[in-house]
């Protein structure tokens, strides 16, 4: 090999170690100015190396960290190791959420994507892993599934309320239907009662209205209540003009006073006794007591 | 921290720097960051006004990556940083393990650790991606027992560099296993009177 052949490479090798410095110079300067959190990862799961944005999600300096098993850093250790199975399969796993145990013990939520270095030759040589603090985020997340939760709650107590006051409702128009059908028996049986009495009545009217005998009738007050048609022929008065007057009140009318004086305001018991009506009419008087349940009338 | 703090002298320095051997500016960048991030920008001043105390006056901001410098500036600088941060032997152990977490070249190495076993068979290749001297051999490789035994060969600069390899080496073995506990012990030593540094180096 000639000098000048020495020289030329020489140079050339020169000129080579110079840019292998630039490109080195250039990959801290691009891994430093790098937002999101990089790490490389040996085989093993090792961290080997970590960049700035690293160092400030974490609070760990490289000096702390590198040498350490990844599953230090992060909650979900057996996770981590699945993952990473997983990454050396697919060589490229995104959007795993996991959580960074920082060195001030802080837990921060960060969203991790994991590729696999492989060699030529197709061999694991290791792995990049990236991630982001989403910690704000999940914070947000959490506060609008919290108060969605909390809504929904909310509509769901309201909904139950409803469907208990809905069933209460209903218990009442039940009730209510069982009133009203009572009612309505109610007054079938009084309707049907009244139906009764009425006919009574009539049956004991008619049997007052032809009975051969003049009838009297006072009420518990002493005042009439019924005169017959007979006993308006004895005493030639209308049926009208005496009924509801009390019984002293009719010796006004000088037919019947005769009967008063015999039987006096109390309606004492008489029994045949007999009595002068004008010059030719001579009455046999008697009272007898109409008892009534606990009424007791003449 | 040290109670006896120990200060490089200008004939350590001179004696050291007489040594020859290259080393990618990777390692020593490395070792810097770790210097950085413990005591901040004030300690890189304080190197670079040793270093030139010490008549090895170093650009500190201008060493690139994949440049080679003596090897012997990097082991200096280590020293400088112990004398300066005033470590004890934990705390270089320490550097040597942050040299791999710290260095600009991890994002290209990865495919070294893949497993622990082609750690082991790659073990002479990376090597050779630092040092342009020595060698590092892979002695003997035990999965089922969970350990290795690996030699550094031609390596003879100070004995802090023993300490900062173990603290390495630790580090390397727990990327590559995953293990959490992991033991090293330096079985032979050339500041003991043995031709090679041999490190063996467990897992479980």
């Amino acid at each position: 090999m000639t000098n000048n052949n020495l020289d030329k490479i020489k140079k050339e090798l020169q000129k080579t170690k110079e840019d292998l410095n630039d490109i080195s110079s250039y990959l801290d300067d691009f891994s430093t100015f790098l937002p999101i959190a990089v790490c490389d990862l040996s085989p093993a799961g090792i961290i080997i190396h970590i960049n700035k944005s690293f160092e400030d999600v974490s609070g760990f300096s490289a000096l702390e960290i590198v040498g350490e098993h990844l599953t230090d850093i992060f909650l979900e250790k057996s996770k981590i190791n699945k993952i990473l199975n997983l990454t050396r399969r697919r060589e490229i796993v995104k959007n795993q959420e996991f959580t960074l145990l920082a060195k001030d013990k802080k837990e921060i939520i960060v969203n991790a994507f994991f590729s696999a270095r492989k060699s030529k030759e197709s061999n694991l040589t290791g792995y990049f892993l990236g991630m982001i603090d989403i910690s704000s985020l999940k914070e947000l997340q959490n506060e609008i599934e919290t108060k969605v939760k909390r809504k929904t709650k909310e509509l769901e107590s309201r909904t139950q309320e409803i469907a208990e006051s809905r069933t209460a409702l209903m218990n009442m128009l039940e009730d209510v239907e069982e009133s009203r059908k009572a009612l309505i028996n109610m007054l079938g049986d009084v309707e049907e009662e009244r139906g009764k009495a009425e006919e009574e009545k009539n049956k004991t009217l008619a049997v007052i209205t032809n009975f051969a005998d003049g009838l009297l009738v006072f009420d518990t007050e002493k005042k009439l209540s019924l005169i017959n048609p007979r006993a308006e022929d004895f005493f030639s008065v209308k049926s009208g003009d005496l009924v509801g007057r009390p019984i002293l009140e009719l010796s006004t009318f000088p037919t019947v006073e005769p009967v008063v004086k015999l039987v006096g305001g109390e309606i004492k018991g008489v029994f045949r006794k007999e009595v002068q009506i004008g010059e030719s009419l001579i009455l046999e008087v008697s009272t007898i007591p109409m008892i009534r349940e606990r009424n007791r009338g003449l | 921290m040290n109670k006896n703090r120990q200060i490089i002298t200008k004939e350590e320095a001179d004696k050291l720097m007489a040594i020859p051997g290259n080393v990618k500016g990777a390692v020593i960048l490395a070792d810097l960051e770790y210097a950085h991030q413990k005591g901040g920008g004030k300690i890189i001043k304080e190197i670079k006004k040793r270093l030139k105390e010490l008549g090895y006056p170093v650009d500190i901001e201008e060493i690139k990556p994949m440049e080679k410098y003596p090897e012997a500036l990097s082991v200096l600088i280590i020293l400088l940083i112990k004398e300066v941060l005033n470590l004890a032997d934990e705390g270089i152990f320490e550097m040597g393990g942050a040299s791999i977490k710290l260095s600009p070249f991890i994002k290209i190495l990865t495919k070294y650790f893949v497993s622990p076993k082609k750690c082991f068979e790659q073990a002479p290749k990376y090597w050779e991606k630092y040092f342009d001297f020595g060698k590092i051999e892979p002695v003997e490789y035990n999965e089922k027992e969970g350990y290795t035994i690996l030699r550094i060969i031609d390596y003879r600069f100070h004995p802090i560099i023993c300490i900062f390899h173990k603290g390495y080496f630790t580090q390397v073995a727990r990327i590559v296993t995953g293990k959490k506990v992991i033991k090293i012990e330096e079985t032979k030593c050339v500041y003991r009177g043995d031709p090679y540094h041999e490190y063996f180096i467990s897992w479980k």
